[in-house]
């Protein structure tokens, strides 16, 4: 073989080897996922602490239920099957005769919607009140860029639906994101307030602070005494302990322009309401964040917190949009909260 | 599906199998086809060896650009970053490794680069062809969003992935298909521009970036696995337009070389009608993308900034008016995809949309085409 032969076929060789060795160095165009699994584990906390997981405390549910109203509902929580705490496990089918116009009424769980007008805007309420815990779940889209909240809601059985903070699909950032205890993110912000939903559903607002240790030590006393089944990361916070919160001047989302808007209240144990604000169209302007706030304080929320606004602000009431885009673009939503019946199917 | 096997205890991935074996059968296909040409084998064979690590290492860095906050804020853990086994990496940055590979093979073997660059991406189109097919054994990378039409999925079902959510089954598009297919008429494309005679050296490789890139304005906007994103704005998106303005203005260079056409000049009257809608934008949105109501500042630095160059280099004489056509129907078509790719999230007719954006892609494609195609009319000056 002459030089010139050999060195083909030296490079030949060489090239080979290399182009097989791809086998073993690029597994995927994307992070392979038990690679950020792994990633985010070394960022996790020892959870091991948490051994009351599922301990559900309702005894005192029913009690709680004084207020006027759907809060007088008694609903009977003996003998209703908690729904499995899976994500993206679909709530029970509701009963198709019981859906109206204004809500919906089943053994386990009351929904009633409302649309009314406040600061030149239309502001869409469901107020819901449900039988276990289990019934207020999130999901999350298996598509990055989410999917159509109609969609959402057929796929997950939901009554009523609500966007979530749209951050369990950014790979990026700071923040707790925790769905249906599968968590996602988890780093304190100095920015960003916090919502935890507890194992009675019960929501809890932790503030951010000056340094990050404000919110982790928070979180960790949190931990303590409860199972983390939900973490969101918009906000800000819009009522705490029934105390209207002053708006901070930065904040993410411009929260000081009208705007569509998107917020969660908790009104007692295992009553909620979810508001939505249309905005940016002819017939309603949207509101400012503070505006929201005292909205949501004039329901009677003990607690409250904003979700992700603008295009993202959507609600879907059996499987149907509430909330009005107008010109607008509909937004695909990575990330519902939704209420679901539990009644034996 | 398990996508991985081992061997001696090193685990390997289906993926990266058929990646490397994509490479080969590059590599291959381009020794094959210039077995006869002045440079020989070896030349092909050492663009391979300078090719695969710099590919690999561009699009690393690609990747890790777009998620750089992942590294850096998320995990705080930066040196991740050299995990190339975890996964990781963008096709534009590869091709651009494989771009600077063409550079140190030329020059290492004294070859003319834009000559020996046109013959390597002659076949490129087998290598894109079978990474996009390796997509598809991966977790979800190159799928796309859910089309509700029963016609349409039950007509191409070799186009859908069938996914169960909760209690539906969904239909999300196997965009790592489409572009496959679009490699292959890449593929072809190329060895038709080929027949042309009075090619300039270089124009095969433009002509493939515009190409790749007018696919690239499309088929990213499909895929909806959130692969090199930044905020909102899909990276590899954005670097095909970009790829196809590059090629545009290499284009209009040569066009204006050839028509006595003064570059500047041309840039100069491009920016009347730019500056026009710049104009409009600060009086009346667009949409909510492109309203600079709220932000009048900024539209007004850019006028002044547009203005002063205006000023400098706006002369009646040197301008081509079809150099300034295309520029301006460019810009627009741009401009068209940016408020379609914005209002298309969410919308009823997404099959529709993306007709229309595949018509805007075409019509990218065609500014630099038309220059190439008229400058092959005429006898190649070098």
């Amino acid at each position: 073989m002459n030089t010139g032969k050999r060195r083909t076929l030296t490079l030949a060789v060489i090239t080979v080897v290399m182009a097989l060795s791809l086998t073993f160095l690029a597994p995927s165009g994307a992070i392979l996922p038990d690679a950020q699994q792994r990633y985010l584990e070394e960022t996790l906390p020892d959870f091991s602490h948490a051994d009351n997981a599922w301990d559900y405390k309702l005894d005192g549910a029913v009690g709680y239920l004084a207020s006027a109203g759907l809060m007088d509902a008694i609903m009977p929580t003996n003998d209703i099957a908690y729904l499995p705490i899976t994500l993206n496990e679909p709530g029970r089918v509701p009963i198709a005769e019981n859906f109206t116009q204004d809500g919906y009424q089943d053994s386990t769980i009351i929904v009633e919607i409302k649309h009314v007008r406040e600061y030149d805007s239309t502001f869409h309420v469901a107020t819901v009140k449900i039988a276990t815990p289990t019934q207020l779940r999130t999901a999350v889209s298996n598509s990055k860029y989410g999917d159509d909240p109609e969609l959402f809601s057929a796929a997950m059985n939901a009554i009523v639906l609500m966007n979530g903070d749209f951050y369990t699909k950014t790979s990026s950032g700071n923040g707790y994101i925790v769905r249906q205890t599968e968590v996602y993110r988890w780093k304190a912000s100095t920015k960003t307030d916090l919502l935890l939903i507890d194992e009675n559903s019960d929501l809890h607002i932790i503030m951010h602070g000056d340094t990050k240790s404000v919110q982790e030590d928070a979180v960790e006393a949190f931990l303590a005494e409860h199972e983390l089944i939900n973490a969101f990361y918009f906000g800000p916070a819009l009522v705490v302990d029934g105390v209207q919160v002053d708006i901070p001047k930065e904040y993410l989302g411009d929260p000081h322009e009208d705007n569509p808007r998107a917020a969660i209240g908790q009104l007692a144990p295992l009553t909620y309401v979810m508001v939505t604000v249309d905005g940016r169209t002819s017939e309603s302007a949207g509101v400012t964040v503070e505006e929201l706030a005292s909205f949501m304080h004039s329901l009677g929320c003990t607690q409250a917190y904003a979700m992700d606004g603008g295009n993202s602000s959507i609600l879907v009431f059996n499987h149907q949009m509430l909330s009005n885009k107008g010109s607008y673009e509909t937004r695909s939503l990575s990330d519902v909260i939704f209420f679901a019946s539990a009644i034996d199917n | 599906m398990d996508m991985t096997f081992s061997i001696l205890g090193i685990t390997g991935s289906l993926y990266g199998l058929v990646a490397g074996i994509s490479v080969l059968c590059y590599l291959g296909a381009a020794v094959w086809l210039h077995r006869k040409a002045q440079f020989g084998t070896d030349a092909v064979l050492l663009y391979g060896i300078l090719g695969i690590p710099l590919g690999i290492i561009v699009s690393r860095i690609f990747f890790c650009a777009a998620n750089i906050n992942y590294f850096m804020q998320t995990l705080e853990q930066p040196l991740k970053m050299l995990n190339f086994w975890d996964g990781g990496y963008s096709m534009a940055g590869m091709l651009l490794g494989l771009v600077l590979a063409a550079l140190l093979a030329a020059k290492l073997t004294r070859l003319d680069f834009r000559t020996f660059l046109d013959a390597m991406v002659l076949p490129l189109g087998v290598l894109i062809f079978g990474l996009r097919m390796a997509e598809g054994l991966t977790d979800g990378l190159g799928i796309g969003r859910n089309i509700d039409s029963a016609v349409v999925t039950q007509s191409l079902p070799f186009l859908f992935i069938n996914e169960t959510f909760g209690t539906l089954e969904l239909h999300r598009l196997a965009v790592f298909r489409l572009e496959a297919i679009f490699a292959l008429l890449i593929l072809g494309l190329m060895f038709w521009f080929r027949l042309r005679k009075n090619r300039r050296s270089g124009d095969l490789a433009m002509l493939f970036f515009a190409l790749y890139g007018a696919g690239q304005v499309l088929f990213e906007s499909m895929r909806s696995d959130g692969h090199m994103v930044m905020v909102f704005i899909r990276v590899q998106q954005v670097l095909g337009l970009l790829s196809i303005l590059i090629a545009l203005g290499i284009y209009c260079h040569r066009y204006g070389k050839t028509h006595g056409a003064r570059d500047a000049v041309t840039a100069a009257w491009t920016m009347l009608p730019i500056m026009a809608v710049i104009l409009w934008m600060m009086i009346s949105p667009i949409n909510h993308v492109l309203d600079l109501t709220g932000h009048i500042g900024l539209g007004v630095g850019i006028l002044v900034m547009m203005g002063g160059y205006l000023v400098v280099f706006l002369r009646l004489k040197g301008a081509n008016l079809r150099l300034i056509l295309t520029w301006v129907a460019a810009l627009l078509t741009v401009a068209a995809c940016v408020m379609l790719e914005f209002s298309m999230d969410g919308s009823p007719h997404i099959l529709r949309d993306y007709a229309m954006l595949g018509g805007f892609a075409v019509l990218l494609f065609l500014y630099p085409f038309s220059l190439f195609w008229t400058m092959t009319k005429t006898k190649a000056l070098s």
